[in-house]
């Protein structure tokens, strides 16, 4: 029988780099871009829930993802803080929109022709803004959780490229689709 | 003009999916006891569903009332990368209806998340249980004339009775 010695599992580099930079958005964090870290308190007393959308995570297996995470808040906000988190979610924004996780997409108005002019400039300012390409770099999907969260993107984007029509649209998922 | 049933619905939610799996759960006694097997079985599977959601989203956090939508079951139990089930190990196989597969999630929630069960006994009970409903119940029941066998009704309402009289230790 050949021998062998399994080795403590270590994080590779680009995952040490996942953490580093994690640790940094969670104490400084970013008006715009990616990661987007959402923390919700839910019923009970002190439990977070934890949605951490970034399109580095693609590659990544999900277990390795969690425990990143988990090791980013304890890092920045301490043992009792991240006892408290009872759900961790990590997700690239497809990988989100497929759940049903961020509905509010914001979108301009002939998105369907990326090749003009403006196209390329409202895709540049999205990008900006945190959408993502991971789907198709021609259509960046910059989504959110919150209707609030889409309009101030809107704001932005108004501001950066004002000759476009900017919109919000949203994903509802049908509780049919579930009950077939 | 008095709503229709479905526009009569509760948000889905933690108290919504105990009172409905124990409702389930006496409906189908009364099938069972008419003869129909079959339709008990269907019914049952549900509560046994139901209940090991709630539980799920019990463990997560959730208050009796707190709204539980489609994106939250496919993020529990979902065949992705991102799903809770992805995270802990899990092959998921993409059905929400999965019995088995929400057994499991609990189980592995519970292994690296805590509270652990305070007797191995019971996971393995959860374990096999579960994995026993998933094997003799789906949601496609509904679609076939087969009638059940005797010993299937009464595994299953043995299955549905513990899930159900544990649903607050789950």
């Amino acid at each position: 029988m050949p021998f062998q010695e399994i080795e403590p599992f270590r994080r590779t580099s680009q995952q040490e780099a996942l953490l580093r930079d994690l640790i940094a958005e969670l104490r400084t964090p970013q008006t715009v871009g990616q990661p987007y870290v959402v923390v919700k308190r839910v019923g009970k007393d002190k439990v977070r829930h934890a949605y951490v959308y970034w399109d580095r995570w693609e590659g990544c297996p999900a277990p390795v993802r969690a425990d990143i995470v988990y090791d980013g808040f304890e890092e920045v906000r301490g043992s009792e803080y991240t006892e408290s988190i009872a759900l961790v979610v990590t997700a690239t924004i497809p990988e989100a929109a497929d759940l049903g996780l961020l509905p509010f997409q914001v979108r301009y108005r002939g998105w369907y022709h990326p090749e003009t002019e403006i196209g390329k400039r409202c895709n540049e300012a999205m990008v900006t803004l945190g959408a993502s390409v991971l789907r198709n770099p021609a259509h960046p999907e910059l989504r959110f959780e919150s209707e609030e969260d889409a309009r101030k993107a809107v704001d932005e984007l108004r501001r950066l490229v004002p000759e476009a029509e900017w919109g919000v649209t949203v994903t509802v998922l049908s509780p049919r689709e579930h009950a077939f | 003009m008095p709503k229709p049933l479905p526009e009569r619905f509760a948000a889905e939610c933690i108290g919504e999916f105990r009172l409905s799996a124990l409702m389930r759960r006496e409906e189908g006694e009364v099938l069972a006891a008419a003869g129909h097997g079959t339709g008990a079985i269907y019914l049952w599977g549900y509560a046994v569903e139901m209940t090991l959601k709630a539980a799920y989203f019990n463990l997560l956090g959730l208050g009796n009332l707190d709204s539980i939508r489609l994106s939250d079951l496919r993020t529990a139990l979902g065949n992705s990368p991102a799903s809770t089930a992805s995270t802990l190990g899990m092959t998921p196989s993409g059905s929400l209806h999965d019995l088995a597969g929400w057994g499991q999630l609990i189980i592995l929630y519970r292994r690296k998340y805590g509270p652990s069960y305070l007797s191995g006994g019971f996971e393995r009970d959860l374990r096999r249980l579960s994995g026993y409903a998933g094997n003799l119940w789906s949601e496609t029941i509904r679609y076939h004339k087969n009638k059940a066998h005797r010993y299937e009704v009464d595994g299953m309402r043995r299955v549905t009775a513990w899930m159900l009289d544990r649903s607050s230790e789950l």
